[in-house]
C-alpha cells in the first residue's frame, strides 16, 4: 500500500491531521528517491559496460606490457575517485555505486600489482590490505552493502589467515585472534553504532551472526569430541592480554547498550546471547574437557540459539525467530541420535525414532507462536 | 570536505606508494641469479603462475623443529658457474657469519625452505608450453639489504621465460592443441 493511501486510512480513524498528512507528503516529495527499478537498471547498465570493458582488455592482455597495465589502471582509478569524489555531496544512486565501484577496482589493483610484480602471498595479506585501504570510503557510503561487504571481507581473510597457519605457535595466536573477532565487532557496533549507523548495524549483525554459527558449532565439536586445552601451558601470560581487552570490549559494549536496546527484556536476552557463546567457547581452549561431553556441549550450543530465538522474538522478526527454534529442533534431533543411536539399527527403533522426530516437529509447528507471544507480551 | 578528499585519494596514494616501494627495490637491490626446479612432486601451472623451488643446496636448512622459523642462507658464486649463486651456510638470520656478504632470508614451511619468491607469473597464451618448468631455468632476484627478496625475471638459459615460450609454441604448433 502506498503511502498516500495509508495516510487517507489514518485520517479516517483520525490518526494524523489534513495539516500533518500534507507535511507529511511535502516531506517525503523532496526527499531522493530510491527506486529499486532505478537501481535495477543501473546496476544492469553498469555490469554490461563493464563487462564489455573487462573483454576488450581480457582478449588482448598478453599483449599489454606490465608498465602499461599498471599506468591503464591507475589513470581509470584517479578517474573513478574524481567521480565518486564530485557526486560525494549528492545522495543516491550514482554516490552508491560510484563507491562500490571504486571498493572492487581498489581490490582488482590489488591483484594485478601482486601479479606484475610477481608476489608470492597466503591471499590473506591482500585482503586486509583492501579492507584498511578502503575503510574509509566505506565509512562514507550511505547503502547498507559495502558496509556488508567489509564485514565479509573482514571474515574471510581472518578465516584464510586461520587456515594457513603452519606452526603450532602461529595457531594459537589465530585462534585466539579468531575466537575475539565477533566480540570485537560487537564493541565497534555498541561504540560507534550511533555515529555510523550502517557500519555499527552491520558490526552487530556479523558478531552476531559469527558467534551463532561458527562459534557455537565449533564449541559443540569441541564438547564433543573431548578436546586437548589450547592454552593450558600458555594461559597464565596471555591472561594479561585477554582480560583488559575483554574488559575493553565489555565497557565498550555497555556504555552504549542502552542507547540501542532500551527494553529491559532485549537488554537480558542480548546479554545472555554473548555471556552464553564465551560460557561455550571459552573452556574448550583453556580447559582439559572429559571426552564424550556431548550432553553439556549440547546444552551450551542451545543457550545462544534460544537467546537469539528470544530476541528475535521480542523485535518482531518472525523469520529469524522461525529459523532460532529450527535450529534448536534439529539439535534436540541430533542429540536424540547420539544418546540413542543403537536404536535405529533395528525397525522398531526407526519407528520409535521416526515418531519422536515427528513429535518434535509437531510441538515446534504447534507451540512457537504461542512462545513468541509470551515473549512480545513480557517485551 | 578535506576528509571526503583524504579517503578517496587514500586508495591511490596506498597503491602508488605501494608500486613505487616495489619498484625502487627492484632498481636498488643486489641482484643475484638462481638456478629453479619445478616444485616436487609436481611442475604443473597453477592457474597462470608457475611454481618452482630455488635450488640452492638447502637440503638439512629446515629442519623439523625448525617449521615456522625464519631462517637466512649465505649465497656465494658456484665455483663451476660464477653466474650463479649457491648457498653456502644456513641457520638463523642472527647467527648469520660476518663473511656472509650476501644472504637471502626466507622460512622453512615443513622441511622446505621458502623466499616468497616461488611463483611467477605467466600469460595464458603461453601456459601450454610451459607444463614443467624448463631444464637450465633460472630466476634473478634482487635482494634488498635485509636478505628478503624480490623477483626480477626468470630465465631459460640467456632467454627469458616468456621469449622461450613463443619459441616452444611457433616450433610445436600441437603444443597448443
Amino acid at each position: 500500500m502506498n503511502l498516500e493511501k495509508r495516510l487517507q486510512r489514518w485520517r479516517a480513524v483520525d490518526l494524523v491531521t489534513d495539516d500533518q498528512i500534507k507535511r507529511i507528503l511535502d516531506f517525503e516529495r523532496e526527499q531522493p528517491s530510491a527506486s529499486w527499478i532505478l537501481y535495477g537498471i543501473t546496476g544492469l547498465g553498469v555490469t554490461v559496460i563493464l563487462t564489455g570493458v573487462i573483454s576488450i582488455i581480457a582478449a588482448n592482455w598478453a599483449e599489454i606490457s606490465p608498465l602499461a597495465k599498471l599506468v591503464l589502471y591507475f589513470v581509470s582509478l584517479a578517474a573513478i575517485i574524481f567521480c565518486a569524489w564530485r557526486r560525494s555531496e549528492t545522495p543516491g544512486v550514482v554516490r552508491e555505486a560510484l563507491l562500490a565501484g571504486l571498493g572492487v577496482y581498489v581490490l582488482a589493483g590489488i591483484g594485478l600489482i601482486g601479479q606484475t610484480y610477481h608476489l608470492v602471498s597466503g591471499g590473506y595479506q591482500g585482503v586486509f590490505l583492501w579492507l584498511a585501504i578502503i575503510l574509509p570510503t566505506t565509512l562514507l557510503t550511505s547503502s547498507r552493502l559495502l558496509n556488508h561487504v567489509w564485514f565479509m571481507g573482514l571474515i574471510t581473510g581472518v578465516s584464510i589467515w586461520l587456515a594457513s597457519t603452519s606452526t603450532e605457535a602461529n595457531l594459537h595466536l589465530r585462534v585466539f585472534a579468531t575466537v575475539a573477532l565477533p566480540y570485537f565487532f560487537l564493541a565497534i557496533g555498541y561504540s560507534l553504532g550511533h555515529r555510523l549507523e550502517h557500519f555499527g548495524n552491520a558490526a552487530r549483525l556479523w558478531s552476531f551472526a559469527v558467534i551463532l554459527v561458527p562459534l557455537a558449532v565449533c564449541g559443540n565439536l569441541a564438547w564433543s569430541a573431548g578436546n586437548r586445552a589450547l592454552f593450558t601451558d600458555e594461559f597464565s601470560p596471555r591472561l594479561w592480554v585477554t582480560l583488559p581487552l575483554a574488559g575493553a570490549f565489555a565497557a565498550c559494549v555497555a556504555a552504549n547498550f542502552r542507547r540501542f536496546h532500551p527494553s529491559h527484556f532485549l537488554t537480558g536476552a542480548i546479554i545472555a546471547l554473548i555471556a552464553s557463546s564465551c560460557v561455550l567457547i571459552l573452556p574448550t581452549m583453556c580447559l582439559e574437557l572429559p571426552p564424550q561431553s556431548d550432553v553439556v556441549g549440547c546444552f551450551l550450543f542451545l543457550l545462544p540459539w534460544a537467546s537469539a530465538a528470544a530476541v528475535a522474538a521480542a523485535m518482531e522478526r518472525k523469520r529469524l525467530f522461525d529459523l532460532a527454534a529450527l535450529v534448536i529442533g534439529i539439535r534436540f534431533i541430533v542429540v536424540y541420535f547420539q544418546v540413542f543411536g543403537s536404536l535405529a539399527v533395528t525397525g522398531v527403533g526407526l519407528i520409535i525414532s521416526g515418531s519422536v522426530i515427528l513429535g518434535i516437529a509437531y510441538l515446534w509447528y504447534r507451540y512457537r507462536g504461542n512462545v513468541a507471544r509470551a515473549i512480545r507480551e513480557a517485551v | 570536505m578535506n576528509r571526503v578528499l583524504v579517503a578517496f585519494l587514500l586508495p591511490l596514494v596506498v597503491l602508488l606508494g605501494w608500486c613505487g616501494s616495489l619498484e625502487w627495490k627492484l632498481a636498488s637491490g643486489r641482484e643475484v641469479r638462481v638456478a629453479i626446479q619445478g616444485y616436487d612432486p609436481r611442475d604443473l601451472l597453477s592457474g597462470h603462475y608457475i611454481q618452482y623451488s630455488l635450488d640452492l643446496n638447502w637440503l638439512g636448512t629446515c629442519p623439523i623443529d625448525r617449521n615456522g622459523d625464519e631462517v637466512c642462507i649465505c649465497l656465494e658464486p658456484m665455483p663451476a658457474n660464477p653466474g650463479y649463486s649457491i648457498g653456502t651456510w644456513s641457520g638463523t638470520c642472527a647467527e648469520r657469519p660476518s663473511t656472509c656478504a650476501v644472504s637471502l632470508r626466507g622460512q622453512c614451511n615443513g622441511s622446505r625452505f621458502t623466499a616468497d619468491v616461488e611463483q611467477y607469473y605467466i600469460p595464458e597464451s603461453l601456459a601450454p608450453a610451459l607444463a614443467r618448468v624448463p631444464q637450465n631455468a633460472s630466476v634473478i632476484l634482487k635482494l634488498d639489504v635485509e636478505g628478503r627478496a624480490h623477483v626480477q625475471r626468470v630465465l631459460v638459459e640467456e632467454q627469458s621465460i616468456e621469449e622461450y615460450a613463443a619459441q616452444v609454441l611457433q616450433s610445436t604448433p600441437q603444443a597448443t592443441n
